[in-house]
């Protein structure tokens, strides 16, 4: 079975789809936690183009660039959840509004 | 005029498709987003919630039915790959719309796992595996602990239980529902219309010639056979390496012996034709049984192999493959199609060993000639099939992206510890803590004696005074 345009359209959509979806909750949430996961979720996306493409070419760039991925997204949360855990001890809520003069 | 008509239906049914599959791209999308805003967090009723998923889920499958309409004539898989995507789609919405944010996780775990499956069908079996370990096990773990400590904490404070304000409700759905969908409806389009009729590989196997040779490199005779560790195991691999070109090439020929033999037949400069197959069910060896005289290897005094070819065919190519050899070697494995054969000469005479090897049952094949010190080394198919994945790919970060491996690790490190220089640095809370003794009495002093029982009751907070 080869892997050519309509198999790469098909993964290529579903990534941008799960792209889509985290960003949209990016910007609606409202909880802290839920905006870092929905990072997580827009990972996910472009972890799927990258491996789609890796396919198509038919190389292994696009697997070891998830791996990469995953160590930005392993960090990410890492520090992310340290921030957070910081910011609710001194407001005492998870709340991203809070945070509001941070807009400047 | 039949030919006059058809070159008139590929030109105008890709422009009609497109602008059906535009417009009903922009249609899906719009429901989408209303169904989106309706599902988001927020103060209304929950028919107004159910509208919006039903909304949403009608138009995941009508854009799952044109997909799959566009990419009708493949069906190989197709099952898993919208059980996968379904179950992806459908639980990361999940994700950003649940109101608890545990839940939320809990929908991201399921996310994660079919995104796994999806790897899994890319033949990406060790990301799927590192995905699910990482994903699921380690992240997701970190994202549930801090969940619970937060909710923990905020039930404690105010007392209430259920979701807090921040997490029933969010913010400003509607401009973020356009602005996502408006990003979806551009992506979709570009990859549904502008990739149609576009196929880069076509491209450029046409413009290149199948084999780049000239390479010539004298390696030494144990480093000749080396698996290219950057191939993955699903394209066609060609590797020939042999000794020097014979001086008399042409004059001298091959026999043929066995069944499954390489009939050495043409002469040394002529390109030899090496069809190669897709199926390979079996596994036989048959070696040659009399003297197999190649005529660039008896020839050849030295022994210094020649790497002639190292061609990573991609899927596209059809079965035959033009290998311009010097070496007269024309494999029949049209013949064996059906068969993994390894046809080696006898060590002793023939200072030549040719190993035809199809690992792949659909699309690998490798075709080397090893030079004469070197005895034959096939790896077995299965051992290909189960290892390779993860073999290529530490073979590749460790030959081809060492630094940035290394960059990665210290980007862990440097994450890991500052993650714990910012979670051990201590603050103050700027909300002033509500102390319940400040608020009042727990209990109303009641100096009347015969009002209730001060002392006698079991009930602490009956107590007037109650005794420490």
């Amino acid at each position: 079975m080869g892997f050519d345009n309509p198999h790469l359209q098909r993964y290529l959509a579903i990534g941008a789809i799960m792209f889509v979806i985290g960003l949209i909750g990016f910007i609606t949430r409202r909880n802290l936690i839920v905006l870092f996961l929905c990072t997580e979720l827009m990972f996910q996306g472009v972890t799927i183009n990258l491996i789609a493409f890796g396919r198509y070419q038919g190389n292994l760039a696009g697997q070891a660039f998830v791996i990469f991925v995953l160590v930005i997204a392993a960090a990410e949360a890492s520090l992310a959840l340290a921030l957070v855990v910081l910011l609710f001890r001194r407001r005492n809520t998870l709340d991203a509004d809070a945070w509001r003069e941070l807009r400047g | 005029m039949a030919a006059f008509s058809h070159s008139d239906l590929t030109l105008v049914l890709p422009l009609a498709a497109g602008v059906g599959s535009g417009l009903a791209i922009l249609v899906l999308c719009v429901v989408a987003g209303i169904g989106t805003v309706l599902l988001l967090p927020g103060k209304r009723e929950r028919s107004f919630r159910s509208i919006g998923g039903a909304l949403v889920l009608m138009a995941g499958l009508i854009g799952m039915a044109l997909i799959a309409k566009i990419a009708a004539n493949y069906t190989s898989g197709d099952a898993y790959f919208w059980i996968f995507s379904f179950i992806a789609v459908v639980c990361s919405i999940r994700v950003i719309t649940h109101p608890k944010p545990v839940y939320s996780a809990l929908y991201f775990v399921l996310t994660v796992l079919a995104t796994s499956g999806l790897f899994v069908l890319l033949w990406a079996e060790f990301m799927a595996a590192a995905l699910v370990l990482i994903y699921a096990g380690a992240i997701l773990i970190t994202y549930v602990f801090v969940i619970m400590l937060a909710a923990q904490a905020h039930t404690g404070v105010t007392g209430e239980i259920g979701g807090a304000d921040y997490d029933e409700t969010s913010r400003e759905p509607m401009k973020g529902a356009v602005v996502g969908f408006a990003v979806m409806g551009v992506l979709l389009f570009v990859i549904f219309d502008k990739m149609q009729g576009m196929n880069p590989i076509e491209v450029a196997a046409a413009e290149q010639p199948a084999m780049p040779i000239g390479t010539e490199e004298t390696t030494p005779a144990t480093e000749a056979f080396v698996v290219t560790p950057d191939v993955p195991k699903h394209e066609h691999v060609i590797e020939i390496t042999l000794t020097p070109p014979a001086t008399k090439p042409s004059t001298q020929k091959a026999q043929e012996h066995g069944p499954a033999t390489v009939p050495a037949t043409a002469p040394a400069t002529q390109p030899a034709t090496v069809p190669t197959t897709r199926a390979a069910t079996q596994s036989t060896t048959a070696p040659t049984s009399g003297p197999a005289t190649l005529p660039a290897t008896q020839a050849a005094a030295s022994t210094q192999p020649v790497l002639l070819a190292d061609v990573p065919v991609t899927q596209k190519f059809p079965n035959l493959v033009e290998v311009p050899a010097t070496l007269p070697a024309t494999s029949p494995a049209t013949q064996a199609a059906t068969q993994h054969v390894i046809a080696t000469t006898s060590p002793s005479t023939a200072p030549a060993t040719i190993a035809v090897v199809t690992t792949q049952p659909t699309t690998n094949a490798a075709v080397a000639v090893v030079s004469p010190k070197k005895s034959v080394v096939s790896q077995p198919a299965e051992g290909d099939d189960a290892n390779g994945t993860v073999r290529g790919i530490g073979a590749y970060l460790f030959s081809k992206q060492v630094i940035n491996l290394e960059v990665a690790g210290l980007i862990l490190t440097l994450a890991m510890v500052g993650a714990i220089v910012i979670a051990s640095k201590r603050v103050h809370s700027e909300v002033p803590v509500v102390h319940e003794e400040l608020t009042g009495p727990a209990t109303p002093v009641n100096d009347d004696p015969h009002s209730i029982p001060v002392y006698g009751t079991d009930n602490p907070a009956a107590k007037a005074f109650p005794e420490n």
